[in-house]
């Protein structure tokens, strides 16, 4: 084999990009959705129009737990945001505070212009979809559906009506007489999301509403509620805590840790520029190397590694003294000579397939070693444990933080 | 009889699933066999005994239960009981329901404060509990002071052994088997429905008149059939806190055992009662079951 | 005492917790020969009876005594149901008059010859057969005297008098419904001496005028203390000793004795039981004993069958004794016989007319 080549960024990212070009298709600016409805009316027409969002300050402490520390945050009519963060981070407590089942010490929640901070939630015209769906089991799926029309005092024959419309829209015609339990998870899924958009709420908050499916049935679920997202034009704050969900299905990811707002942006922005070694650890993997900065040049700066490596990343303003380098594996490019310029010289440690890609990791005299993902049409054939590799990376993809 | 009633209770709330990696049919038998024996012996056996009673004594036929229902004051007696044990029952489940409910739904150490405030009385002798009533409503009681003391009235109420008391004793009584069975159903609701309730447009009444209460008819089912059977059994709370205006069933087929003597009669009463009590059961299991299929 | 002994025993024999969780006919089989089972009515009279007689007896003779609580009714109704089974597990019971004629098929007679003491100690007619006298009471007709500062009512007829004297009363549900069908019936201007045979419709509809006064029917003698204790009746008909126990108490409570129903119990054997003649031993030796009966008509204020005993009370302690003269003139005439040929039907009429 004849060396490692330098794989670009964009190659790693190839599943999100598969998606982005599945859902990015369709963003209809003026979000009216046809929907097909009982014939003898003719086709009925559902005008759904995505309502900004705008948490001011909020704060909230449960005992001495200060649950949200200060969040502020800005949602667009029609975006898509995924709140981020491990559990215990404030992201659901955010999101029920916007629903109105926290009320927040401090701050305020505006959606759609109106200051709804004292609003009960019945009063806010949300819609919600809950991780275990929270439907009604005592009753049918019509009815079910029909609750929210139910309560604000749609009659009898149009809540029928509208109750089938929003079941097609979520692929389950004709499921109106069963009863919850006679549904699989992820038809209860549809049915919880129909419930959330028939009363046509400008925002819909979404509570890890995928946590509870299986692997396989949770990736599609992925692709249908963005899809459908996009159809409708609704705004979405969708809680999770799984990097995957947020980086595949959202517009922008606000990523939260003990009850602050850590980061926020694009899926690829955040990605690959992380703000801290929080977000570059928690969104995706990532090899974290400590070092002792040894100069910094414009954006990117020179490390020097316990090893006696010297290594160099983008870097923020004045960064002095001890730091971190956070590299992510798939932008380690693997040399089996060594290379010009700057190079770090490693011993190859275990070679471990994993089906598209293949993970190498490098001894290099450090206290873990380094984890690397590479195509594995490009493994490294013939290579024995103890062999020596030169790993290189540029500039650019990796990132220096303050230790 | 109490816990075979229990027993029922639970089966119409939960019916019983079938596992497949239950045990065998023999093992499930040999499993049961204390259960029936014990059942065989302090339970078919003096009830057959009081069927045979009742229909030979003091000679074959139906003499007893002619006497027994002909009689418009053993009829009014056993209407007397009926009526007890309904309007305690009803007053179990209003005083009960709000009960259940915030045991349901506050956290866990004021549910643990709750629970045990319930079960204390539960763990108390009827008698004691009697007792107790007895010092709150007698002449000089506690009631009686504090509302002469206030000037709300000027002589002692009368409030002990009349049919209040007993009302009031016997709720009390049975109070707790009612904030059970229905506690036990709502604290299987999951909390999120409530809050999709909410979120949908919901006032809190609407939540549980759509939501919750729907859900809670199996609790409610259990604790009304059980509440009411065991009311219409009881015996030492009426005989202690009632006058003889108010002997009920129980206390009318307890002194035609020890003081007439005439058990062929109280043979005829307890059938009658244990008719009517199985006749309700079979009932409340039909509207249960519709329940279930609706 | 005796649980640990018999517990003792017991284990000796190997048994276990289980064998004791029997109850009594377990133990008797191996104490029988040297146990009796007394019944009396408990509380605080069964309590004088072992302090004076059991406990006495126990030690003169080694025969034990269990005693164990039962009222009137009670103690026909489970003897009936031991007979029946064959297994009389009771050897001494309480009776009253009209319980001889009544349920003499219960009952052992045995021979009075066989109480040695009977001709020097008891009064004269202290044994049919049937039962020996045990003791001597009324069902009196009491008040609270703080709640009638200018006088209560003595006789019967000032007891209907609710506008003369207002307030809660009590009257016996106990077992012997002649005895306020005997108040009725004087309140009605019938004489003590002519109240039987029993005008049941007078005595009745006499009846229906107090009852919505009668806020209290007692049902054992416990009970009738508690309610005068606690202020829920001002007056009342109890029996005498009960009356007086108040009054030992503390409380102001007033006896008349004045057409008060005599209320006289007796010691009987029922038929089959096994220990008859240890059961004649006691008989003997409570009626034999003049140094007890003297503290026990005491305690109980009750008079006893002991004559000698009586001769030993003060006059300050006899005055209130139901066979001075003074007070047995005043008591109604009762006609034990009648009362057991009509118990049956009476106790039926008197049930219906209390239900409703």
């Amino acid at each position: 084999m004849g060396g490692g080549e330098p794989r670009g960024s964009a190659r790693s990212l190839e599943p999100l990009a598969c998606a982005l070009s599945e859902t990015a298709w369709t963003f209809l600016p003026n979000r009216t959705v046809v929907m097909s409805g009982s014939e003898k009316n003719g086709p009925r027409t559902v005008m759904l129009r995505g309502g900004a969002v705008s948490v001011e300050g909020a704060k909230r402490h449960f005992g001495s737990v200060k649950a949200l520390d200060g969040v502020s945050i800005e949602v667009a009519a029609g975006e898509f945001l995924a709140l981020l963060g491990p559990s215990g981070s404030g992201k659901t407590t955010l999101l029920m505070t916007i629903a109105g089942f926290e009320m927040p010490d401090e701050g305020r929640i505006i959606v759609d212009g109106r200051d709804v901070t004292g609003f009960a939630p019945n009063a806010r015209n949300l819609g919600m979809v809950f991780q275990r769906y929270a439907l009604f089991p005592h009753m049918n799926v019509r009815d079910n559906i029909g609750f929210p029309l139910r309560m604000r005092g749609i009659a009898e024959g149009e809540r029928r009506k509208r109750a089938e419309a929003a079941l097609e829209t979520v692929g389950l015609e004709g499921y109106g007489d069963r009863l919850p339990a006679q549904l699989s998870g992820g038809q209860q899924q549809r049915v919880a999301l129909a419930r959330a958009i028939v009363y046509e709420p400008p925002v819909l908050l979404m509570d890890e509403p995928l946590s509870a499916l299986d692997k396989n049935l949770r990736e599609r679920m992925r692709l249908e509620i963005k899809r459908l997202q996009k159809q409708l034009g609704i705004t979405v704050i969708f809680v999770t805590h799984d990097q995957e969900e947020a980086l595949v299905m959202a517009d922008r990811i606000a990523v939260m840790d003990q009850g602050k707002l850590v980061q926020e942006g694009g899926p690829r922005a955040l990605y690959e520029r992380p703000a801290n070694a929080f977000v570059a650890g928690f969104l995706g993997e990532t090899n974290f190397i400590d070092g002792t900065m040894e100069g910094l040049e414009g954006e990117a700066g020179m490390i020097r590694l316990s090893n006696g490596a010297r290594v160099s990343g983008r870097a923020p303003a004045g960064l002095t003294g001890r730091a971190r380098i956070s590299v992510r594996p798939e932008y380690i490019a693997v040399h089996t000579r060594k290379p010009e310029g700057f190079s770090m010289e490693v011993r190859l440690q275990e070679v471990i397939f994993a089906g598209a890609s293949t993970i190498v990791l490098a001894e290099a005299g450090l206290a873990e070693p380094i984890n690397i993902r590479v195509a594995s049409s490009a493994a490294l054939d013939g290579r024995l444990p103890g062999d020596p590799l030169w790993l290189t990376w540029r500039s650019d993809d990796a990132c220096l933080f303050a230790a | 009889m109490p816990a075979s009633l229990q027993h029922e209770a639970l089966m119409l709330a939960q019916p019983v699933s079938d596992d497949p990696r239950g045990f065998s049919l023999r093992q499930s038998l040999l499993l049961a066999a204390p259960a029936v024996l014990c059942l065989l012996a302090f339970f078919v056996v003096p009830l057959s005994t009081l069927v045979e009673q009742s229909l030979t004594s003091p000679r074959l036929g139906l003499q007893n239960y002619v006497r027994a229902l002909g009689s418009d004051l053993y009829l009014l007696i056993l209407w007397r009981t009926i009526r007890l044990a309904a309007i305690v029952t009803v007053l179990a489940l209003l005083l009960g329901y709000p009960v259940a409910l915030t045991m349901s739904r506050v956290s866990g150490r004021v549910a643990g404060l709750l629970a045990i405030c319930v079960l204390i009385p539960l763990w108390t002798a009827v008698l004691v509990r009697a007792y107790a009533w007895i010092v709150i409503l007698q002449r000089q009681g506690l009631v009686n002071e504090a509302l002469l003391g206030l000037g709300v009235i000027r002589e002692p109420l009368r409030m002990l052994y009349t049919e209040g008391a007993v009302i009031l004793a016997t709720t009390h009584v049975l109070l707790p088997f009612m904030i059970l069975s229905i506690f036990s159903v709502l604290r299987t609701i999951p909390p999120d429905l409530d809050r999709a309730a909410a979120n949908l447009g919901a006032s809190a009444f609407a939540t549980f008149r759509h939501v919750t209460l729907p859900l809670s008819l199996p609790g409610i089912y259990s604790g009304v059939l059980m509440v009411f059977i065991l009311a219409l059994g009881f015996y030492i709370t009426p005989a202690l806190l009632g006058g003889p205006e108010t002997l009920l069933m129980a206390t009318l087929i307890g002194q035609q055992t020890t003081e007439t003597l005439d058990w062929g009669l109280a043979g005829a009463l307890s059938v009658t009662l244990l008719v009517i009590t199985l006749l309700l059961v079979g009932l409340f299991g039909r509207v249960l079951r519709l329940e279930g299929k609706g | 005492m005796q649980g640990i002994h018999r517990r003792s025993v017991l284990s000796g024999l190997g048994f276990g917790a289980g064998a004791l969780a029997l109850g009594g006919s377990a133990g008797r089989v191996f104490a029988q020969g040297e146990e009796l089972v007394v019944v009396a009515t408990g509380g605080a009279f069964e309590k004088a009876l072992k302090d004076h007689f059991y406990d006495a007896f126990t030690q003169a003779t080694g025969i034990r005594i269990r005693p164990v609580a039962a009222s009137n009714a009670e103690t026909w109704t489970k003897l009936r149901a031991m007979q029946q089974t064959g297994r009389v597990e009771w050897d001494i019971v309480t009776a009253w008059p009209e319980d001889l004629v009544a349920q003499a098929a219960l009952l052992e007679n045995f021979d009075c010859a066989k109480i040695s003491s009977l001709a020097a100690q008891a009064v004269d007619n202290a044994c049919t057969g049937r039962g020996l006298l045990r003791t001597l009471g009324a069902v009196t007709l009491v008040h609270d005297a703080r709640k009638f500062p200018n006088g209560g009512p003595t006789t019967w007829a000032e007891f209907w008098d609710v506008n003369r004297f207002p307030g809660p009363r009590t009257m016996p549900n106990a077992g012997a419904p002649w005895w306020p069908l005997m108040a009725a019936l004087q309140a009605d201007g019938v004489d003590k001496d002519k109240l039987f045979p029993l005008d049941l419709d007078r005595a009745f509809a006499k009846l229906d005028q107090l009852r919505p006064h009668i806020t209290v029917w007692w049902r054992t003698g416990d009970q009738s203390q508690q309610i005068f204790r606690s202020g829920e009746v001002s007056l009342g008909m109890i029996w005498s000793g009960r009356a007086f126990a108040l009054q030992k108490e503390g409380m102001p409570i007033q006896v008349s004795y004045a057409g008060a129903p005599p209320n006289t119990a007796l010691w009987a054997i029922p038929k089959g039981a096994r220990n008859v003649q240890a059961s004649l031993r006691f008989l003997d030796f409570f009626t034999g004993r003049p140094e007890a009966h003297v503290p026990f008509s005491d305690a109980v204020t009750f008079d006893t069958l002991n004559k000698v005993a009586l001769s030993r009370l003060t006059p300050e302690q006899r005055k209130d004794r139901v066979t001075t003269p003074e007070n047995s003139r005043q008591l109604a005439q009762m006609d034990a016989t009648w009362v057991a040929e009509n118990r049956a039907g009476l106790l039926d009429r008197w049930n219906r007319w209390l239900a409703r």
